[in-house]
Parts: structure tokens; C-alpha cells; sequence
């Protein structure tokens, strides 16, 4: 990206002033200090500043979710914990159906992490077209599908609509992954552009490293397990009366 | 499909949906496969059934699962850490295990624990408060304590409930509930009237002994019954007590631990594995 600027021995306030009442002076494009990023980061970056200043806001009324709802969808399938995709998967498909739930989940993630993003000092470190990660999120769901036996269900055809609807809506489109030097460490946040206009319309703070996410460091690990966006630090442990050590949860009696 | 599915909702009237139809949803996710099918087939892509230890147990509960091969250790379908012979290769201890596990297997469930938690938050799932250990039988036990305590104190909030994983000749598998000593040893406050009855073994030597300073069934045996006999006696004199303590010694694997459970749990149902920590009565 390059940038003009008017070159005037009256000085840059003279120079604009002479700009606007059509005086010539001698005009060089020169380049600019400024890092060159490319649209979907700019929109991105956009993005999270809104929300350090004012949270769900930001999110664009109107905008599809749903492309971004059904990838995220194959990247559960493809990288998220069995136990959890066999607990909650048909709930989580059923909800799917509902346009306006992909906004409200895209919303309450916001807010979730909107204190944490203020002050983070995020800054884009790379991004990556929503084509290829939606094939290959497609294709790694169904292999490890298959591999722990829940492929033999009509699943196949699930993800290929999936597959399908994400690549309509999202095609274009980039992942931008954000670099943070506090919590949340890591953000991805995804952009669809229509019509060239780039809007966002998800974001994540996990991704599998197949897709180019990675875990922060151990004790940034740590932080983000103590963080008020996961609410862990405010869940107490279960008083256990009687018992011999939180290791070790029956009665003292029978030790 | 989308189109397809769509295009059967329109002709049965429906009105349109972003996504599918119900039935498009429903006929994918109605045949889901219990979790114990779902444990199978990994354990059969990866480490292989024939190869854990035999021996009876509950029905399996849904949770973490974590195996662990002769070659590496994985929580859930992902590689955690690799193994040289069945041993971890640092020997780096985590502070957060008092040193009871090494800080790359420690790191690396945090990690696990961290995604079970953005999980719970954008899924509305619980972090799982189960979890299952699929051994193989050569394993030294040295090393299943190792990942016990690296999965068990990375947990945030609480300890997990932890099971081992055994193969039962016509049952399929099968799990056995235990507990482990806390990391830092278990220090009990005056009235507490515990036993503290445990069971220190190699192959083939079995030492029981109590913290209770009035216990007089300390001693030695060699095998299996002989144990068997040894701590039938104890809770005849003690039949409240329903706990013994195992500590495996160097060289002992996971099918001789499975083994001595089994030995022990018709008296002593409550299993609590040790590394060796202190337990200090009143």
C-alpha cells in the first residue's frame, strides 16, 4: 500500500491548504511507513478494534453467519473432543437450522472475550482462504469420523452440506489469525466478502494445528484457564464434607 | 444436498431453511454410536484391545479418554507425547505434580484441558470430570502414574474421576474406579481413626503393611493368594475399611497392577494408587 503526500516548503498544513484552493506545488507519491496488509486483515483488525471499544456492536446486522456456523461445525467434527461431539452434536445441528442462533453465537462469543481483547495488543501475523480450510476441514472430519466408528451413521451427508453451505457463503472469504501479547493470546477471526465488501462474521480462540492454529505458551496456558472469559476462576469447587481429600472423595472412615 | 434438501422441503410444502430439513439432521445424527463403541474403534485403530490388561470391572462411562501405547500417549485421538520403550523420555518434573509427572506431559494436558474448556463454552458441554485410562499391559506402571498425575492435576477446579480400562473375555470393556494419593502425600488431623492399610509390590513380593502404629498384620508374602489370604484377615479385624493403597516398585507393568487390584478389591474395594507419597496419621 502506498500513500501521497504533498510536498510543500510552506509546510504540511500550508500544503493541504493549498491543495484545497488549487495551488500548485511540487506533488511526489512517496512510500509509506505503514505495513502493508491486505483487505481481509485490515477488516479484521477493524473488527477487533470495534470490539475493544464496544463489543457486540460490531457485529453487522444482517450478515450471513451461517457459512461461518457450518465450518465451525466441520472443525468440531474435525478437531473437537469425542466425548463432547457425542454429547452435543445433534443439539448443535438442530440449532444450526436457525440463521439467527449462528448470529447469536457469533454475538455472546464477542462478549465473551470482549474485556479480554481490550488491552490484549492483537495483531494480525497471517491469513489464509476459507476454500481451501473448508475442503480440508471436510475431508479431516470424515476421515477421523470414520476412524473412531461414528462415520457410519448418514453423517457423511451432514458434513457434505456442510461443506457445501460454507463454501457458498464463505468462498472469498480469509482466516485471520491475530497474535495477542496478553489473553486471549490467539484469535482467528473469519471474514466473507460479497460483493467486495469484507465483513466479519466469526471468530475463534482455538484452532487446530492442522488448519494453522496453535496452543500459546504454558504459562499463557495457564492464564487463559484462570481468564474471566472462561469463567473457570468462578466456578468453585464442590464442597465435599467429610471426605478424606479432594483427591480422595469418600468417607475418611473407610480409609 | 443443500439444494436437494431444500428442494424436499419446498415440495412438501415447508417453508425454506438456511440448512437441510429436520429429517437431512436427524436421519445423520439418530444412529450416533454409544461411547463405548466409540472407544473401541479408536482403541482398535490405534493400540489395539488385545493388548490391554484383562480383568473384570463396571460398565464404561463416558469421559476423557487417554491411551497410552509403548510408544506414545495420546488424550483422545491426539498425540500428546512420544515414548521410548514405555517410558517419557523427560525427565523434567512439573511442580504442579510435586514432581510426580513430567512438565511435557503436564503442558500438554493443560492444553487438552484448556480446549475441553473453549469447548464447553462454545458447545455448552461440561469439561469432562471422568477420565479413562487405556493402557497397554507392558507398560510400566511408573509411567501410568506418570500421566495419571499430569492429566489429574492439570484439571481445572477439581480432580477428575479417574478409571482404568481393561479387556474382559466376553464383556468387551470394562473400567475400574481408583483414586490416587494427592501429589504432595496425605497428612490426616488428629481423631481420624484411619488404617491406612497399603500394599507395596514388585513381582512376585508383596509387602502390607498400615500407617496405624496398632496394626499387627504387617508383613511379607509371594504371590497372589497368599496375599489374598493376608488381607482377608485384615478385614475381619478391621471390616469397616473398604481402602487399600498400592504402591508399585520398579519393574512392575499395568497388567501385574491390574492384576493385584483384582486380587485386592473383593476386601478392599477402593482402590488408591501411590507413588510412593508419605501418609502421615495423627
Amino acid at each position: 500500500m502506498a500513500s501521497a503526500r504533498i510536498q510543500c516548503p510552506l509546510g504540511t498544513a500550508l500544503a493541504f491548504s493549498a491543495v484545497l484552493l488549487g495551488v500548485a506545488c511540487r506533488a511526489d507519491v512517496i512510500a509509506s511507513p505503514l505495513p502493508t496488509v491486505s483487505a481481509e486483515q485490515r477488516a479484521a483488525q477493524s473488527f477487533l478494534h470495534c470490539v475493544e471499544a464496544g463489543t457486540s456492536g460490531c457485529v453487522v446486522s444482517g450478515a450471513s453467519h451461517v457459512g461461518w456456523d457450518a465450518l465451525h461445525l466441520i472443525l468440531w467434527m474435525a478437531g473437537g473432543s469425542p466425548t463432547g461431539l457425542l454429547a452435543a452434536l445433534p443439539s448443535q445441528l438442530a440449532a444450526h437450522q436457525d440463521p439467527r442462533r449462528a448470529q447469536k453465537a457469533f454475538v455472546a462469543e464477542i462478549e465473551r472475550y470482549a474485556s479480554a481483547v481490550r488491552g490484549a495488543e492483537c495483531a494480525p501475523d497471517g491469513s489464509q482462504p476459507l476454500a481451501q480450510v473448508i475442503d480440508r476441514a471436510a475431508s479431516l472430519a470424515g476421515k477421523r469420523l470414520e476412524r473412531l466408528g461414528m462415520w457410519r451413521t448418514d453423517l457423511a451427508a451432514v458434513v457434505e452440506s456442510l461443506r457445501e453451505q460454507a463454501h457458498q457463503e464463505l468462498d472469498g472469504g480469509h482466516l485471520v489469525r491475530f497474535s495477542c501479547t496478553f489473553d486471549p493470546y490467539r484469535a482467528y477471526v473469519i471474514t466473507r466478502t460479497q460483493d467486495a465488501d469484507t465483513t466479519v462474521v466469526g471468530m475463534t480462540t482455538i484452532l487446530a494445528p492442522a488448519f494453522g492454529g496453535d496452543m500459546p505458551r504454558r504459562k499463557n496456558v495457564l492464564e487463559r484457564l484462570r481468564s474471566e472469559s472462561l469463567g473457570l476462576s468462578r466456578a468453585a469447587a464442590p464442597v465435599l464434607d467429610g471426605v478424606v481429600d479432594p483427591w480422595m472423595p469418600f468417607a475418611l472412615e473407610e480409609l | 444436498m443443500l439444494g436437494a434438501l431444500l428442494m424436499a422441503a419446498l415440495a412438501a410444502g415447508a417453508p425454506a431453511r438456511s440448512f437441510g430439513d429436520d429429517r437431512g439432521v436427524d436421519r445423520g445424527v439418530a444412529r450416533m454410536p454409544g461411547f463405548e463403541a466409540v472407544l473401541l474403534a479408536h482403541l482398535k485403530h490405534g493400540i489395539g484391545t488385545e493388548v490391554l490388561p484383562t480383568g473384570p470391572g463396571a460398565a464404561i462411562q463416558p469421559g476423557m479418554f487417554v491411551t497410552i501405547g509403548l510408544d506414545g500417549v495420546q488424550a483422545y485421538d491426539r498425540d500428546l507425547v512420544r515414548l521410548q520403550n514405555g517410558r517419557v523420555l523427560d525427565e523434567v518434573g512439573a511442580d504442579e505434580c510435586a514432581r510426580l509427572c513430567p512438565a511435557s506431559l503436564f503442558d500438554a494436558f493443560q492444553a487438552e484441558w484448556l480446549a475441553a474448556a473453549i469447548e464447553g463454552t462454545q458447545r455448552s458441554v461440561e469439561i469432562p470430570i471422568h477420565v479413562l485410562f487405556a493402557a497397554h499391559g507392558q507398560l510400566p506402571a511408573f509411567t501410568l502414574l506418570d500421566v495419571i498425575y499430569a492429566a489429574a492435576t492439570s484439571r481445572p477446579t477439581r480432580p477428575p474421576e479417574l478409571s482404568l480400562v481393561t479387556s474382559s473375555p466376553g464383556s468387551g470393556l470394562r473400567e475400574t474406579r481408583f483414586f490416587v494419593l494427592p501429589p504432595r502425600g496425605l497428612e490426616l488431623g488428629q481423631g481420624s481413626a484411619a488404617l491406612g492399610l497399603t500394599v507395596q509390590f514388585s513381582r512376585g513380593r508383596y509387602r502390607v503393611r498400615a500407617e496405624d502404629s496398632s496394626f499387627a498384620g504387617a508383613g511379607r508374602v509371594q504371590n497372589l493368594t497368599m496375599l489374598r489370604a493376608r488381607l482377608r484377615e485384615v478385614k475381619k479385624r478391621f471390616p469397616n475399611k473398604q481402602t487399600v493403597i498400592l504402591i508399585p516398585e520398579e519393574g512392575v507393568t499395568v497388567s501385574d497392577l491390574v492384576e493385584t487390584i483384582s486380587a485386592v478389591r473383593a476386601d478392599f474395594p477402593r482402590i488408591v494408587l501411590s507413588a510412593g507419597q508419605d501418609v502421615v496419621l495423627p
